[in-house]
């Protein structure tokens, strides 16, 4: 899986430019695709799964548009039909599929046994997202870039689509950006961190946030588990302590063990 | 860090005042989402409600700013008993469709014109919320073809321009991430202390939002659970809710047999009462 020299400029004085990128990533992890917000996560993911198509450049290794898709910001918004058949059908060409392929559908993102009369407004937010998935199982593609999937989920919601992506349905490739990079550690993902539509880093998420550009560009300083870790690292001046993803430790053995508690928050082991 | 110091604004009367509300869709036959619900949030106060999905946040939002029926009990706001602009400001979760002008200057123009304002308090307004928002290299911009968490930051500039008394603020910061979400929630609750941005009430997922703040509520299946200070709130939250780290790490520190002093969440705070305990 490799970009060359891909570039996608949006119309318009001003407009948003990423690339050109140039990445070799790994094929059998997700991506992790991490930034600010106004960095070219979307942008990507969108040229991936062919919702869009680069102005220069190519994506080898998938075929966008083909065996690629794109997932949207909060796609459950679409859901608007009169039940979960009619939502599941929305987007395909006729014939409609039948009954069982909707069912195999729900059942791949974890929702079997849920009736395709039920309303998608009646579903909790998390059942939402996955019949959004169902979406693209549906229409038969493997690869995925899904777009901050984790935004706007309660725990459970969280948790369930998780463990559904550490499996994921169609057994395909897994892009996702996201802000939350310590949900996805469990996944051992292949990181990617844009800033203004270039490539800022890429690599193993523990090797990554240890690098300062990163860390500047994901705001880390001000993320809770850092913030308290440089105000406990403060109030011990006698002995200078290292930062908190540095290792080894010269510090003492209670003070490493808030470090440790608080490194597992972060999602880095 | 801002905030602290409004009990005694919160002593005047209220800005936003929910008694026994119970509210649900506009639809007389949809069931009741949320159920005798009671908060208030006094001039420069913030308020953050946390809630799994479906717990009834947004509806809560949406009959407090007037745009749902009350069913049930009373509610006073700046704007009376009806949605209005100038009394309240709102952004609710749905930002695609929430935009009205060509770019993202002429989304915050459009709001103050239709008030009435004149064009020379207009421009120094706008020149205020772009910087307060960070969004003068955006505003040339069609907010459409905006990041999600650029949109989410012009949406805020344009409810706040017009200095509503009250700003009702639905997950405003999903796209954002968890740092810059919580610049922006400091600058607004600075604004807010300093008079100039009224009382905010905010639902988030985000725990950490919430440890800064003057209030917190936590709503479930429809109920206010606990509406109070947020160290006290923050302890007692249910289990299916994420908890902000400093509360995480505190409940390891004494599982591990640490016996932390009581005091605060803030990072200051533990980090000193950890301090003491490690010097032991």
């Amino acid at each position: 899986m490799t970009l060359r020299g891909l570039v996608h400029r949006y119309p318009g004085l001003g407009g948003f430019c990423l690339g050109p990128l140039d990445v070799d990533g790994p094929d059998d992890r997700p991506w992790l695709v991490l930034g600010p917000s106004g960095s070219g996560k979307s942008t990507l993911l969108r040229l991936l799964g062919g919702a869009l198509r680069p102005g220069r450049g190519r994506i080898a290794g998938v075929q966008p548009g083909k065996d690629a898709a794109y997932l949207p910001q909060l796609p459950e918004r679409a859901l608007a039909g009169r039940n979960l058949a009619e939502d599941l059908c929305g987007e395909l060409r006729p014939p409609a599929p039948r009954r069982t392929r909707l069912r195999g559908a729900l059942a791949a993102v974890g929702l079997e046994g849920l009736p395709l009369s039920r309303r998608s407004r009646d579903l909790s937010a998390g059942e939402r997202r996955r019949v959004a998935l169902a979406l693209l199982v549906l229409a038969g593609y493997p690869n995925w870039g899904l777009d901050e999937p984790d935004a706007a989920l309660d725990r459970p919601g969280t948790d369930r689509l998780l463990e559904l992506l550490a499996r994921p349905a169609a057994g395909g490739r897994l892009w996702i950006a996201t802000h939350r990079f310590e949900l996805y550690a469990p996944l051992r993902p292949w990181c990617l961190v844009l800033d203004r539509g270039k490539v800022v880093a890429s690599g193993e998420l523990a090797e990554i946030l240890q690098i300062k550009g990163v860390r500047n560009v994901l705001d880390l300083s001000r993320r809770a588990p850092f913030v308290l870790w440089n105000a406990v690292r403060s109030r011990m001046p006698e002995t200078p302590l290292p930062d908190l993803l540095s290792a080894p430790p010269p510090e003492s053995a209670r003070v490493a063990q808030v470090k440790a508690y608080l490194m597992d928050t972060t999602g880095v082991y | 860090m801002v905030g602290g110091a409004v009990g005694e604004r919160g002593t005047s009367a209220p800005v936003l005042s929910l008694e026994a509300v119970t509210a649900g869709p506009p639809d007389p036959l949809a069931p009741d989402v949320v159920r005798e619900v009671t908060l208030s949030l006094g001039p420069g106060q913030t308020g953050v409600l946390l809630g799994a999905n479906g717990s009834g946040k947004t509806t809560l939002l949406r009959t407090a700013a007037g745009l749902w029926p009350l069913r049930a009990g009373s509610l006073r706001t700046p704007a009376g008993d009806r949605f209005s602009p100038t009394a309240v400001g709102l952004v609710l979760e749905d930002p695609d469709t929430q935009f009205v002008a060509g770019t993202v200057r002429g989304e915050i123009v459009f709001v103050l014109e239709n008030l009435g304002w004149e064009p020379g308090p207009l421009a120094r307004r706008l020149q205020e919320v772009l910087a307060a928002f960070d969004l003068e290299p955006l505003a040339g911009r069609d907010p459409r073809s905006l990041s999600g968490g650029e949109q989410e930051r012009a949406l805020l500039a344009a409810a706040l321009a017009p200095e509503p008394p009250l700003l009702l603020l639905d997950d405003p910061f999903l796209h954002l991430g968890p740092g810059a979400g919580l610049m922006v929630w400091r600058r607004l609750r600075g604004l807010a202390a300093e008079g100039r941005a009224g009382a905010i009430l905010l639902t988030t997922h985000d725990p950490e939002l919430a440890l800064e703040a003057d209030r917190v509520g936590v709503l479930a299946e429809g109920r206010l659970l606990a509406w109070g200070e947020p160290d006290t709130v923050l302890r007692a939250l249910p289990g299916s809710l994420a908890q902000p780290v400093a509360l995480v790490l505190e409940e390891r520190l004494r599982a591990a047999g640490w016996r932390l002093p009581a005091g605060g969440l803030d990072p200051e705070a533990l980090a000193g009462r950890i301090a003491e305990e490690a010097r032991r």
